[in-house]
């Protein structure tokens, strides 16, 4: 069955169709209607763009809200309580500083103090830092309460030697025993 | 009937296997010889030194877990790096733990309970009065100590602020770290919060640079000792040389101390008895020294803010000259405060002599600045 090309050509009754004479009109305006549902397909695909963006934003949004609410609500009972004595602590530790520097006049003695003090704060962050990596462990919850009670404790220390150093019996006779 | 045997026993093999289970992190020896230095880096662990008799070094690593679950001990033996090793003449041991392994307590406080205890403690124990004590009652306290001054009040008052429920429901793991040591040799330590306890008496050179440590001795014999420690407590039986810097330590307790030199700040020092050629620096300490020696020969103390107490002064057997530059004098009941002068001079503020028919046990002589100085 073997055909040759030009003859089917031949024979194809289609090809001697004559064209409408509006067809040239018809084409343009069928091109036209084609062009504008291409911009409103393109309008589409920037909607989805944008509104997937958005999405996505809600997204994070939603997700980094609520874990972080999450994270506060999940404080544990100890990290709850530390951060009461702490802020206990601090106060005090506060009040007692602000009344040894109302009767300290030695510099030396001051500036070393506040280098201790801030080598005991430097100390205390790094352990707090510890606590929020295991807030149920009970060595790291010591050494915090130790160390603001230390620090507490060294304040009114030096605090009661300068008041005990400054009573008012005086003398520069030597004492023989 | 078998069936049901078998899941009673499973049962019960189950419950004991999970209420107790020992695991065993570094048992291993070295062989050493008397050029052996055994170096050792810490951190977070407890670990008591024994003496070893066959020229080994000995290292015995083990913790048993109480009502833990598998998890968390996975966790925690996780959290635990141990490491030796041999170079030449030197054993290494590396202990790199973190804090969540934590060294032993001695008691299961609550967190409201341990709060009570530590502000009350604060308030009253480490205010209470330093009587006079033998060097022998000062010995005892030394061998029953458990800890620090706060430690010894926690484990002293189990009974007031441990609750039993809290205890029954708490998991615990025992940890046991021994390292037995020929007597000969040579000890190097860096250690961060770790406590170390030595059984045996110190004969050969020993360095410690430790961080928040708890160190308890026998006794430090020889002359090539030197210690500094910061934020921690320091205990030794008998002290025969070496130097020691101790800043923040409370407390410190020696049965008595001779031939070594002191650096001391913001710590509180109770000494049994001061012997011969002992040298004391302080900087706001607060120091208790019981009694001196039959020949101490010579003693020097300079304190700055320092809270010195002396006992049984008047029927002492040696000089004593005590000069000072605005410091307070507190005797029979009575303050004074001396040497304030513009010139910031020293002035003598108390002088002893001993007796015309009596020997000199030997020499105290103490400098004191903006101190206050007790004679009880």
């Amino acid at each position: 069955m073997e055909h040759n090309i030009r003859d089917l050509f031949v024979k194809n009754e289609e090809n001697k169709k004559e064209l409408p004479k509006n067809h040239r009109e018809e084409f343009l305006e069928k091109l036209n209607t084609q062009t504008s549902k291409k911009k409103k397909i393109r309008f589409f695909f920037f909607l989805k763009i944008a509104s997937s963006i958005l999405f996505t934003i809600c997204c994070t949004y939603f997700y980094f809200g609520t874990t972080s609410d999450v994270q506060k609500k999940s404080k544990t009972q100890a990290q709850i309580q530390m951060e009461i004595f702490e802020k206990e602590y601090l106060t005090n530790i506060d009040k007692e500083w602000n009344s040894f520097m109302k009767i300290a006049t030695d510099t030396v003695l001051i500036k070393r103090y506040k280098k201790k003090l801030k080598e005991s704060d430097l100390n205390y962050q790094k352990l707090v830092k510890n606590f929020k990596e295991h807030p149920n462990n009970s060595n790291v919850l010591e050494s915090l309460i130790q160390n603001l009670q230390q620090r507490l404790e060294l304040i009114k220390g030096i605090e009661a030697h300068i008041k005990e150093l400054n009573q008012k019996n005086t003398s520069n006779e030597t004492i023989y025993l | 009937m078998k069936p049901f045997i078998y899941s009673i026993l499973l049962f019960f093999i189950g419950t004991i296997s999970f209420s107790q289970t020992k695991e065993v992190i570094l048992k291993k020896h070295f062989k050493v010889d008397k050029n052996t230095v055994l170096n050792l880096d810490l951190d977070n662990v407890a670990i008591v030194f024994e003496e070893s008799l066959d020229d080994k070094i000995h290292f015995d690593y083990g913790i048993t877990f109480i009502r833990y679950p598998k998890r968390k001990r996975e966790d925690l033996l996780d959290d635990i790096n141990v490491k030796t090793s041999q170079k030449g003449n030197t054993i290494t041991l590396d202990v790199k733990n973190s804090m969540y392994v934590g060294i032993n307590s001695n008691y299961l406080y609550s967190m409201d309970s341990l709060k009570s205890a530590i502000m009350y403690y604060g308030k009253t124990y480490r205010k209470r009065a330093y009587d006079y004590k033998t060097k022998e009652i000062l010995l005892n306290e030394i061998v029953r100590s458990v800890g620090n001054d706060l430690e010894d009040f926690l484990f002293k008052n189990k009974s007031k602020y441990e609750n039993q429920a809290f205890i029954n429901t708490k998991k615990k793991d025992l940890k046991s770290f021994i390292i037995r040591v020929p007597k000969y040799t040579c000890i190097k330590i860096k250690a961060l919060h770790s406590n170390l306890t030595f059984k045996y008496d110190i004969e050969k050179s020993i360095v410690v640079n430790a961080f928040q440590g708890d160190l308890k001795f026998k006794k430090l014999v020889s002359k090539d000792i030197k210690f500094v420690l910061m934020n921690g407590f320091f205990q030794a039986e008998e002290i025969k040389a070496g130097a020691y810097s101790l800043k923040d330590v409370h407390p410190t307790k020696i049965g008595s101390i001779s031939n070594a030199k002191l650096e001391t700040e913001t710590s509180s020092i109770e000494i049994g008895e001061i012997g011969e050629n002992v040298q004391f620096n302080d900087f706001n300490s607060k120091l208790y020294f019981y009694d001196f020696g039959k020949n101490f020969t010579k003693f020097d103390l300079k304190g700055d803010y320092s809270k010195l107490t002396l006992y049984k002064v008047k029927n002492s057997h040696y000089n004593l000259n005590v000069y000072g530059f605005n410091t307070t004098l507190n005797m029979n009941e009575v303050k004074t405060t001396f040497g304030i002068s513009k010139e910031k001079e020293m002035t003598k503020i108390l002088e002893k002599k001993v007796k015309l028919n009596e020997v000199s046990s030997g020499k105290v002589e103490i400098e004191l600045t903006n101190a206050i100085l007790t004679i009880k």
